[in-house]
């Protein structure tokens, strides 16, 4: 995927690069405002991630205000040290997709920015999401796995369903409460990994392969091969 | 602030008395200052004369030759106006159109 | 008058302007310093007010009654004169000078002036000796210096033109009126140097009363400037503006002492509870410089750091909520809404968690419950409560979280069956980085009793902690159900 940062720390934007190129990706990087939005308007990107405070005039709101003035509709991650409620309500406004607070772990921002560029292709509604022979009816709300029923709590059904959506992606904890839970704190308590857990014992456990991975220092993920 | 309340009085006092003779032009100075005749000892003998030509028409009630007698003695001890001003009165009811 | 303008003192020549350049702010290095003064412009304001309202009445009554005079006599003199004019008219001359006659012989009031002179300005009747020299226009009023009887009066004349060359004078002895006339207008100027005085000492008043009701204001400020933020406006106990004001000043000051010890509490906290974790990562770091034997060992050891520096970040996190939480601008962000779900969703999220180490959640709670605020805070502050009850329950404990409609608000009640708080820890239980003796072995910071504490009062509720025998009861009141006025709940 071709990602580009916009971000004038250099040793964030260092390691930011890296890390994105070392999981597969093209990136671009631009260390102030006016390259940035030269950059985000005149090439494709498939995601962009940009500060909010940068040099050169234009700030990160301004920035994609104008790129979504100009009917520009690529997903694009905040990443910012302003964390307050209201700076992530007016990033979100300003038309941003995601908001991510620094410092943050790279798998966190890795997992989210690879979400939003994947969001950003196929948006056909389904009614129907298949993962290996894993299968949940969104319509009938039924869940099925080698031909056998499985019977979830509406909260598990939901967690299954975003996992699925997500399938062959990271997907870290906060990320869970935020599209599960529609909470957007830190719970503190490992509460995520327990719900996954019980997940688990009835997606995997009757099961020979198990489909629900979990990945060091950083999250879950769903995905066929046991690889 | 008494400063500028006593300017803007002092404005205001000014315009008052400029207000007094207004728009009056005062006729004075060199010319010399008329004399107003009727204050004389000769026009209480004038108005006692038609007084008393008055009277042979017509037979005066008391307190008008009450008031003409005190208004001739009057003239007479000097004190001309006090003394026309009864003669005059005195006047007046024997002019006053028909009385009852 | 004030002070400095009189006190003629000559070193003050210097360092305070005189009165007039104060006013005018020339040539002062102050300018107008002395009418910024609030006081002295109230009462300057006072003094004009009053002044100017003495004056209108003045001029009002003096136009009333000596203007009133002279137009008596102005219309007494044009009807005279219009008398002689119909007698003219219907006799001609004899009749005229007999009706002058007349009209002298019967003027007992001794004020009437008339003169009738022939083209050669000849007299042919009335009682003045010439023709005066300065009456030459017809239709304008003249004041005519006569002499009667050896006193020199005024007279108030005006000058009629008749056919064949005629001209009548027709006038009033004015000299009483005049008398009267003046005797008002002095009275007049008398009564404005009153009003004038009185104005002067009036805003002399005003401003006393002003300065010494602002100096209580003002020595309060100037003492919590200087530093002593104990300090509060003294209530006069009139219920008046100024009390009013006074309270609103207290209310403000106790606002910022608590924002103030609230800024205190977190640098202790950042010097002393952020010093321990950011040493302990420290430590880490060095001693794996220094001794990690493998590559893998290292590795471990920063993984650990992270961690370490991953948990000084939550802190820094929750202090800067409740900071600006306690700050109270998220109350832009209040919508009525239903708790009843945001109840059953917190409780099913902890349930989980709960039944691994044997506690049971239940959730009471009516199927609708209105609630206004913020949402998202309030989800958090339940979370909270939750999170401690059953970190603290033992095995096989039960937690109820309930709410209910209270008095126009919500009340939310956390309980458990745990070790509680002991009453002497219950009042420090939500001052940030608390946490009880007993706590020590559990993980956490003791940012979570003051992010609740901190939702409470930002609507306007209050965080009760109860014993309840055995275990902890916290009570979360939200007096609100629906938006209150603008200036938002007062605490
Ligand atoms: N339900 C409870 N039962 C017993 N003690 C409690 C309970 N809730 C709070 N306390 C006491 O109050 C202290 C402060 O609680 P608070 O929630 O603020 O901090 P914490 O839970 O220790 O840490 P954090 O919430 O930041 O993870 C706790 O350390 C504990 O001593
Ligand atoms: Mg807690």
């Amino acid at each position: 995927m071709r990602i580009l940062v916009v971000e004038d720390d250099k040793d964030v934007a260092g390691f930011v690069v890296r890390g994105l190129k070392e999981a597969g990706h093209l990136v671009e990087h631009a260390d102030n405002g006016r390259d940035g939005l030269f950059m985000a308007a005149s090439e494709n990107f498939d995601a962009v991630i940009l500060d909010r405070m940068l040099p050169g005039g234009i700030d990160g709101l301004r920035l994609l205000e104008t790129l979504r003035g100009q009917k520009n509709t690529v997903p694009v991650l905040f990443l910012s040290a302003l964390a307050e409620v209201d700076d992530r309500v007016r990033g979100l406004k300003a038309g941003g997709d995601d908001y991510l607070t620094k410092p943050f772990a790279f798998a966190e921002l890795l997992a989210r920015v690879e979400a939003l560029a994947r969001r950003g292709k196929g948006d056909a509604p389904v009614t129907r999401l298949l993962v290996a022979d894993l299968e949940l009816d969104l319509l009938s709300r039924q869940v099925r796995r080698a031909g056998q029923k499985i019977d979830l709590q509406p909260r598990e059904f939901r967690l299954l369903e975003y996992l699925m959506r997500h399938a062959g992606q990271v997907v870290t904890r906060t990320m869970l409460l935020e599209g599960v839970w529609d909470y957007h704190f830190d719970p503190q308590t490992n509460v995520i990994d327990v719900h996954v857990s019980r997940l688990r014992q009835k997606v995997d456990k009757p099961f020979p392969s198990p489909l629900i991975h979990t990945i060091r220092n950083a999250g879950y993920m769903l995905r066929a091969d046991p690889a | 602030m008494n400063a500028m309340a006593r300017a803007a009085s002092l404005a205001l006092l000014g315009s008052c008395v400029a207000l007094g003779p207004l728009g009056m032009p005062l006729v004075n100075g060199q010319t010399p200052i008329e004399q107003v005749t009727t204050d004389t000892p000769e026009y209480c003998l004038h108005l006692l004369q038609r007084l008393r030509q008055i009277e042979q028409n017509r037979p005066p009630p008391k307190d008008v030759s009450y008031l003409s007698d005190e208004g001739k003695l009057m003239c007479d001890h000097g004190q001309i106006r006090a003394g026309i001003t009864r003669l005059r009165r005195a006047m007046q009811i024997m002019l006053a159109p028909t009385e009852k | 008058m004030t002070g400095p303008g009189v006190k003629a003192a000559p070193e003050m020549g210097r360092q305070r302007p005189t009165l007039w350049r104060r006013l005018t702010g020339r040539g002062s290095d102050r300018p107008l310093r002395l009418l910024r003064s609030a006081s002295i412009r109230f009462a300057a304001v006072y003094a004009v007010l009053l002044a100017l309202s003495g004056f209108a009445l003045a001029l009002f009554l003096w136009y009333e009654t000596a203007g009133l005079l002279d137009r008596q006599t102005e219309a007494a003199i044009r009807a005279d004169a219009q008398g002689l004019s119909e007698r003219w008219e219907e006799g001609g001359l004899p009749a005229l000078v007999m009706t002058i006659d007349d009209r002298l012989a019967q003027n007992v009031d001794d004020d009437a002036i008339y003169l009738l002179v022939d083209s050669q300005l000849r007299r042919i009747a009335g009682n003045l000796q010439r023709w005066p020299q300065g009456v030459t226009a017809t239709n304008a009023w003249y004041e005519l210096p006569v002499q009667r009887a050896g006193i020199r009066s005024l007279a108030r004349v005006q000058r009629f033109d008749l056919l064949g060359g005629f001209h009548l004078l027709v006038g009033r002895d004015v000299r009483v009126r005049a008398q009267l006339r003046n005797l008002l207008t002095d009275a007049m100027l008398w009564a404005l140097v009153i009003v004038v005085a009185m104005a002067s000492g009036g805003a002399l008043v005003v401003r006393g009363l002003f300065r010494r009701t602002l100096a209580n204001i003002s020595h309060t400020s100037a003492a919590i400037a200087a530093g002593d933020l104990g300090q509060r406006v003294k209530l006069s106990g009139r219920g008046d503006e100024f009390d009013q004001l006074a309270e609103t000043i207290n209310d403000m000051l106790e606002r910022i002492g608590r924002l103030m010890d609230g800024v205190r509490q977190v640098s202790n906290a950042i010097a002393h509870d952020l010093r321990t974790p950011i040493t302990r990562a420290r430590t880490r770091l060095e001693d794996a410089a220094l001794h990690a034997g493998s590559e893998a060992e290292l590795r471990a050891a920063i993984e650990r750091a992270i961690a370490d520096l991953d948990g000084i970040v939550a802190v820094f996190q929750a202090l800067l909520r409740i900071t600006e939480i306690e700050a109270g601008s998220r109350r832009s962000a209040f919508t009525a809404f239903d708790l009843a779900p945001v109840l059953a969703d917190v409780g099913e999220l902890y349930a989980a968690v709960a039944e691994e180490r044997g506690i049971q959640v239940a959730v009471e709670s009516p199927p609708q419950l209105p609630a206004y605020g913020d949402r998202e805070l309030i989800q958090q502050a339940i979370a909270n409560l939750l999170d401690n009850a059953v970190k603290f329950s033992p095995r096989g404990g039960r937690v109820t979280v309930s709410g209910a409609a209270s008095g126009g608000g919500v009340i939310i009640r956390v309980r458990d069956q745990g070790p509680g708080i002991p009453p002497d820890e219950l009042s420090r239980a939500g001052e940030r980085f608390f946490r009880g003796e007993d706590a020590r072995s559990t993980p956490g910071s003791g940012l979570g009793l003051a992010l609740v504490q901190a939702v409470a009062h930002l609507h306007g509720g209050t965080l009760r902690l109860d014993d309840a025998a055995p275990g902890l009861a916290a009570v979360l009141l939200l007096p609100m159900a629906q938006p209150l006025d603008p200036a938002g709940p007062g605490t």
